[in-house]
């Protein structure tokens, strides 16, 4: 298993669900890819696509206004 | 949950977190006291809470316009769209009602019934364009702002200096575009049953087209 990390701090939507997609294609099953971002939208939007695909996902808030949004592509 | 993630969790470093509630409860106490100030003047009082508990609501829901459509055509996911759906849904019986009763008793007609024409598409576009390059919808950005997005601050002060532009020269372009164009009002045209029916089954449908166009993309 391997940990991917894709910094979306600062980038407002609709890139970060755009480079999610994009950065998801390129993992290994089983690997996971942690989003990390400062814009709640992407949070949700991120988050929603992962379930709605049937992908194991987590979200924390890591610091105010900051969230790691955890994806284990399957 | 999965293992996997778990894992990544434990790799990850973890900053402290700051605790913000107390911070909260200050903000809060002092809306209060904002609000019982402006108590003598009803209308300032009810603005004030009523535009709290919307930002509150659209921060929590995260409700963004933008993010809505930008969805709709980038993953399919159209939960946020419908949501709008639904909002316009209520919104129009809300509405109706509201109208009727206002016009039967005082024969004014209340709300803006603006004139539709190609002004309306040409502005749709730009605002359009513009949500997509701020990155947020016009309650997106002070929503955003709320939260400590810092680039939501430029975009207001864009959005301020076109909001007075857009003010100052409005008449010109009033006359020159707009003052043509007709101003439909539905019930007028069609009558009252037909026209909320008419309103409540197009959104039934955009709805139900909706749930069916993710499922294919899903």
């Amino acid at each position: 298993m391997a940990v991917q990390r894709l910094n979306c701090v600062g980038e407002v939507c609709p890139k970060p669900v755009i480079s999610t997609l994009k950065k998801m294609k390129s993992l290994a099953v089983g690997d996971v890819l942690v989003v990390e971002t400062d814009n709640i939208a992407s949070v949700k939007n991120v988050s929603e696509w992962a379930k709605k695909k049937g992908l194991p996902v987590q979200t924390e808030e890591i610091a105010p206004g900051e969230w790691e949004v955890y994806i284990e592509k399957k | 949950m999965s293992e996997a993630i778990m894992a990544a969790k434990k790799e990850a470093k973890r900053r402290k977190k700051k605790n913000q509630a107390p911070w909260g409860l200050v903000v809060l106490i002092f809306a209060i006291i904002v609000a019982l100030l402006f108590l003598p003047q009803k209308n300032l009082a009810f603005s004030w809470v009523i535009g709290l508990s919307f930002g509150f609501v659209l921060q929590r829901a995260s409700l963004c316009f933008l993010s809505g459509f930008s969805e709709l055509i980038i993953t399919g996911n159209t939960s946020l769209v419908r949501a709008i759906i639904i909002a316009i849904f209520i919104g129009s019986i809300g509405f109706a009602f509201l109208q009727y009763t206002t016009l039967t008793q005082t024969s004014v007609l209340i709300g803006y019934v603006g004139p539709v024409g190609v002004h309306t598409v040409v502005g749709a576009l730009l605002f359009g364009l513009g949500m997509v390059i701020a990155g947020a919808c016009s309650s997106g950005t002070i929503m955003r702002i709320g939260e400590g997005f810092l680039l939501q601050i430029v975009v207001l002060i864009g959005f301020m200096i076109g909001a007075f532009w857009g003010a100052r020269d409005y008449g010109w372009w009033h006359d020159k575009f707009i003052a043509g164009a007709p101003a439909i009002h539905l019930p007028q045209v069609m009558g009252w049953p037909l026209a909320i029916f008419i309103q409540l089954a197009v959104l039934i449908f955009i709805y139900f087209a909706l749930l069916k166009y993710e499922e294919k993309r899903f």
